[in-house]
């Protein structure tokens, strides 16, 4: 038995090849530009490197720029187009558009990061009024972001028009078909709003319009939808896995799978509200109802990876797995593709857990705008969602060039390293958030007035970033080794369960459901330590709202 | 051996499970953070988890809105009647405002305004003189101007007293602050947006230094932009 989707990919023609792996390659350049200033901030924050905190805003908005938006949407757009092609089986349809996505978002990448280079750093949101003196430069910024946007409205009508024609051509949608529709249009909707944030500030800058108000509001919807629907992408990612890499399909059935794919977009969108309690003419009713709709911000993803964890586990005990976790075990760990999602499974556990401390209202004083919303959401963009993407690519690019990976044996050890950096960085950062250590500041110590241990954590987050980013570049140039003409070929090995085991009547599934606990534990834990804080400190206060 | 699919196979259990992070909702009624099961039939909402009633929003009336010209007036006034020689700010009640006097005769000439004139020479100008010893906690609160600015905030340093409450009245200036006042493990934060007046009481329960950043990111100095809150029993020098 062979793995289709490896099979499906090798097939492809020249051209399609060298679309997906042009887009691979430059979003894999966009993940390192983006470590890189990453590193930097982390280092500098500690205190082991002397910036000036000018050019620590300049690396952060680097790194923001370059991973949040061109990394994680140039490999959106390269697995996209790789399993809509893989789907088909028959190749590209409309690669003209694909190109032309791909062309727009490599012009907007130049023009963003060209317009962060010198003037005031403006952060990966281009807050429009801290550039009321540098408006070309906010043109140039922004025209970058809209030229990203207009890609992702072009990019993904490739990958469409593809699964059309495998419809057409089948008479019938498979599961993963049907979640690439969605993705596809979820990548169309991100390309539109983009477009819809950052237009305004263009011609404002331009002389055409007034300054945009509402950016900052604005901004918090695109937000909440850029971070949440990649892992729409993810959970397609681990969906695509388990059928290629391991053999396994969703015991519960097609259909079941598609309502669940189809269930990101009811419970997505409404749930943003929770990015703006802090916003001081929110009224009382919607920070209300803001916390209680983003209850149910993460039902589709839990369920998706419910699914996956499941079906896995029921084959691998009709395949002899014993024990609670011994059926883990057996999974193919070797492959680094399997250690890269098996570890994003697990980053996405801690993600869960503490994004659902920051959708109580109630804590929005206390942690919006403080280092807890990095170490929280680091184990989203990085643990969850960036090795997921690189488990995809190390898939793919692999059978579309024929060529292995670098240094495999060592490589797959890199997740595990990028996880342990991410709990000491995501770890430390919470918790100093916890104690008030804002984010988006370069030196927290405040000429000497804030305390001490802030400095100490910031240590540790220094070094868990580190290890956490030297582990993510080794796995990106492995990743991009596949691309250069001297990697040595290698043939795709068989699924790891090559024969056709139906799971045995009556076997349990425990793992998701104990994992789904352990999560609702973790979230009482976390935002029983929240409350218990501010309830410790020694200030009542009331209002913070908008006043007369 | 069975033929039946275990419970944690079947579809309406993984969908069930799905939802497994509403259950947090639980702990929230339990904090007074969210309405109960109940509040829907008229039940009233519980102390909420800072410890203090529900925020009350008043929402803006562009009539009463200060612009900025005349908040930075405000603040002019407060440091001049409360600054001290080491150019802290020690605001205490029954010190009149010349800034909302005169504002209040500007505005009692005004026909129409005439009594949104009175109501701010009530408010600030002459405010409650205070019985530090009985009524303390029921006292009415002193105001508290303080103003954002790219990258200050002034004044740089408040002298307050423990439970004497406070109305923090504030704006950024410029561009987009915040204020966070920090007991040194864990505090309080508030966002500052550009010319929008904030307002919040503040009752401060313990004496300390404390220090106040700004949380949201104003510029290339913003790392700098930080101020010094003084919390004394019954406010002693």
């Amino acid at each position: 038995m062979t793995r289709p989707l490896q099979d499906r990919l090798g097939r492809l023609s020249g051209s399609d090849r060298l679309l997906i792996q042009t887009m691979s390659g430059i979003a894999l350049i966009a993940l390192v530009l983006g470590i890189a200033g990453g590193i930097g901030v982390a280092l500098a924050r500690a205190g082991w490197t002397d910036l000036i905190p000018e050019s620590g805003y300049r690396l952060l908005t680097l790194h923001g720029v370059a991973v949040f938006f061109y990394w994680l949407y140039l490999a959106q757009g390269a697995i996209l187009l790789a399993l809509c092609a893989g789907e088909s089986g028959d190749g590209l349809r409309s690669r003209g558009l694909a190109w032309l996505g791909l062309a727009l978002m490599l012009g907007g990448m130049a023009l963003s990061l060209g317009a962060i280079s010198d003037g005031t750093p403006l952060l990966y949101n281009g807050t429009p009024e801290l550039a009321v003196h540098e408006l070309g430069r906010l043109a140039l910024f922004n025209v970058g972001y809209v030229l990203l946007g207009l890609g992702l409205l072009a990019l993904p009508l490739a990958g469409v028009a593809t699964l059309l024609s495998s419809v057409r051509r089948a008479g019938s949608l498979s599961a993963t078909g049907f979640a690439l529709f969605a993705w596809a249009g979820f990548l169309g909707v991100t390309g539109f709003a983009l477009i819809y944030v950052f237009a305004p500030g263009l011609f404002w800058a331009l002389g055409w319009g007034g300054m945009p108000a509402n950016h900052s509001t604005n901004w918090h919807i695109v937000f909440h939808n850029m971070h949440y629907l990649p892992l729409m992408a993810t959970v397609i990612i681990w969906y695509v896995l388990m059928q290629d890499l391991l053999g396994v399909k969703s015991v519960f059935g097609a259909r079941f799978s598609k309502l669940v794919f189809a269930a990101y977009l009811v419970f997505v969108p409404p749930t943003s509200l929770y990015h703006m309690f802090l916003e001081p003419d929110l009224p009382g009713a919607v920070r209300i109802a803001g916390s209680l709709l983003s209850l149910f911000v993460s039902v589709p993803t839990l369920t998706a990876f419910l699914i996956i964890v499941a079906s896995i586990e029921l084959h691998a005990r009709s395949r002899g797995g014993r024990g609670l976790f011994g059926w883990i075990r057996m999974l193919p760990w070797h492959e680094p593709a399997m250690a890269a999602a098996g570890l994003a499974m697990v980053n996405m556990a801690f993600g869960i857990t503490l994004a659902f401390v920051l959708i109580q209202a109630d804590l929005a004083p206390l942690l919006s705008d403080t280092f807890f919303v990095p170490g929280y959401f680091h184990f989203f963009t990085v643990g969850t969602v960036s090795l997921s993407l690189l488990a995809a690519l190390a898939l793919i690019l692999p059978a579309l060039s024929g060529r292995g990976l670098a240094l495999p044996r060592l490589v797959r050890f890199a997740p595990h390293l990028a996880t342990l950096g991410l709990l000491a960085f995501g770890g430390a950062g919470v918790v100093a958030g916890y104690l008030g250590v804002p984010r988006r500041v370069i030196d927290a110590g405040y000429g000497g007035e804030a305390p001490a241990l802030w400095s100490a954590l910031m240590g540790w987050v220094a070094a868990g970033g580190v290890l956490m980013a030297l582990a993510l570049i080794a796995f990106a140039l492995s990743v991009a080794a596949t691309l250069l003409p001297l990697q040595a070929r290698r043939a795709a090995p068989p699924p790891h369960w090559d024969a056709v085991v139906q799971p045995r009547p009556g076997t349990a599934a425990l793992i998701g459901p104990l994992a789904v606990l352990v999560i609702v534990l973790g979230m009482y834990g976390a935002t029983a330590a929240g409350f218990q804080i501010m309830r410790s400190l020694p200030i009542a206060a009331a209002g913070g709202g908008h006043a007369h | 051996m069975t033929d039946k699919p275990h419970f944690t196979t079947r579809r309406g259990f993984i969908a069930a499970a799905g939802f497994g992070g509403t259950a947090l909702y639980g702990l929230w009624v339990g904090y007074g953070a969210a309405p109960g099961p109940l509040a829907v039939f008229g039940a009233p909402h519980g102390e909420t988890a800072g410890g203090h009633a529900a925020p009350v929003d008043a929402q803006p009336s562009k009539a009463d809105t200060l612009t900025p010209e005349a908040f930075e007036a405000r603040v002019r006034d407060f440091v001049s009647r409360f600054g001290e020689a080491d150019g802290s700010v020690r605001p205490q009640a029954g010190v009149p405002s010349q800034t909302a006097k005169s504002e209040a005769a500007t505005h009692g000439s005004h026909g129409g305004h005439g009594a949104h004139g009175k109501q701010a020479l009530e408010t600030h100008a002459f405010e409650p003189a205070l019985d530090a010893h009985a009524h303390r906690a029921a006292a009415a609160p002193i105001d508290v101007w303080l103003q954002a600015g790219q990258f200050f905030f002034e004044p740089a340093h408040l002298r307050l007293a423990t439970d004497q409450p406070y109305r923090f009245r504030m704006m950024a200036t410029d561009v987009s602050h915040g204020a966070s006042i920090q007991f040194g493990a864990g505090g309080r934060m508030m966002r500052l947006r550009p010319n929008q007046l904030v307002e919040t009481e503040i009752t401060l329960q313990r004496p300390g230094e404390f220090l106040i950043y700004c949380t949201y990111y104003c510029g290339p100095a913003h790392d700098v932009m930080q101020a010094r809150l003084s919390v004394t029993e019954g406010g002693a020098a």
